[in-house]
């Protein structure tokens, strides 16, 4: 493998992490969103609104 | 609601869906052509474009799909048009075992299941709470709407938004099924009495519409990049490498295969005899969407030709009885969390998950060899 072909690998890598860390970090959001619709907004675990 | 489908499956949203497709698809060449330029290793190659553009691609090319059912389905709500449909549908609901209220959440389950049955809370009465938990997942929830598209399209061109509404009412008619099963064993009783106050008739804001389709495109964009883009490299590193690591071409003796071939035979009295099927449908169970994604991997092609590469798999006949199955067989995990959650029991999400495949098994069953019977 060459010098692009790790470059490659490791911006995937990083990509790969922030997908993970994004899942990890809403694990116990138990919803999709579309808080207007939602009769529980009040209560809402999310740790952003919407 | 036959027009909204229609202008969203077969006209607006077909349209954009087509033109975002060949822009995926161009920008996938363009960075095939770099990669190769700059002397990429062919593995390397392979992961970016047959794995992650292919795979992410495929469900990406939806995104105007979702933002135009969602447009029309807020002005309607905005509208106060839902909250009549919901009093008027209370007495055919009764029949069936369940009040007008269970209709917002059956309708809520059109867009995502998740906060369908959470919506269910808003039932006073427990039975009435459970019965419609397991109903929503009846309800074909949006996740689906990419399977539905590239299959009606590969394989039913000239009527594919006629097959996408008859899909959505089978999944309801299904749904009436159950309800009455439900009805005249695990549930008995009657539902509680319907009250509520229904609110004016309005001009849609437009503000609070262009919100919704905000909220709802900005998550299937997040979907997209976060679960759908880790499914895939995963499904692409299974298919690519055997269990001792090394390279494999084709696919068939990768450690993908060796999953898929151990459960494909569930699946081929359903007419589904190719692993990659149930590989597919496995994946399912992350993500409606990554069912696509997988396919995508699978058969190595670009989005725009993943419906030409599924006619290597699939007859109009195995395809049809493939929607069937897709349209009614477990959610999400996502979805069977949050049953799990609302019923607080295990063996609750358990059981929905069961009956959801059973059911999904029986009918794709009689489909297939009513078709063949038939064709």
């Amino acid at each position: 493998m060459s010098l692009i072909d790790w470059i490659l690998l490791a911006c995937l890598a990083v990509l790969l992490f922030f997908a993970a860390r994004h899942a990890y970090l809403h694990r116990n959001d138990e919803c999709s969103g579309d808080c207007s619709a939602c009769p529980y907004h009040t209560q809402c675990t999310r740790r952003k609104k919407k | 609601m036959m027009l909204i489908f229609w202008l969203t499956f077969g006209v607006i949203g077909k349209y954009l869906s087509d033109l975002l497709a060949q822009g995926i698809d161009s920008l996938s060449s363009a960075v095939n052509s770099g990669l190769t330029v700059f002397g990429t290793n062919p593995v390397m190659k392979s992961l970016i474009i047959n794995g992650v553009f292919a795979g992410v691609g495929s469900v990406l090319q939806f995104l105007p799909t979702i933002v135009v059912l969602f447009f029309f389905l807020s002005i309607l709500e905005d509208s106060g048009y839902m909250a009549r449909i919901a009093f008027v549908m209370d007495k055919p609901l009764r029949k069936i075992g369940l009040s007008g209220r269970s209709f917002v959440p059956m309708l809520v389950g059109f867009g995502c299941s998740v906060p369908a049955i959470m919506s269910a809370r808003t039932l006073s009465s427990e039975r009435d709470r459970k019965m419609t938990i397991y109903l929503v997942p009846f309800m074909s929830c949006s996740a689906k709407l990419p399977i539905y598209a590239i299959f009606s399209a590969a394989f039913f061109p000239r009527n594919s938004a006629l097959v996408m509404i008859g899909l959505y009412v089978f999944g309801i008619l299904m749904g009436i099924v159950s309800a009455l099963l439900m009805k005249g064993t695990v549930f008995h009783g009657n539902p509680v009495p319907f009250v509520m106050e229904l609110p004016n008739y309005r001009m849609p804001s437009p503000k609070s519409v262009l919100l919704l389709v905000w909220d709802k495109a900005k998550d299937f964009i997040v979907r997209a990049f976060t679960i759908i883009f880790t499914a895939t490299i995963i499904i692409w590193f299974l298919q690519t490498f055997d269990i001792r690591f090394n390279v494999v071409s084709g696919g068939k003796d990768s450690m993908l295969a060796a999953i898929g071939t151990l459960v494909s035979p569930i699946f081929r009295p359903l007419g589904f005899n190719d692993w990659r099927v149930s590989t597919a449908l496995l994946t399912g169970f992350t993500a409606k969407e990554a069912v696509i994604s997988t396919f995508a991997v699978l058969t190595g092609t670009s989005t725009a030709n993943l419906g030409s590469a599924l006619a290597n798999i699939f007859t109009p006949v195995t395809a049809f009885s493939f929607l069937i199955f897709t349209l009614l067989y477990t959610p999400c995990i996502a979805a069977i969390t949050s049953v799990r959650n609302e019923l607080h029991s295990r063996k609750g999400a358990f059981g929905v998950v069961l009956y959801q495949c059973g059911f999904a098994w029986v009918a794709s069953f009689l489909v297939y060899h009513l078709c063949l019977l038939f064709a």
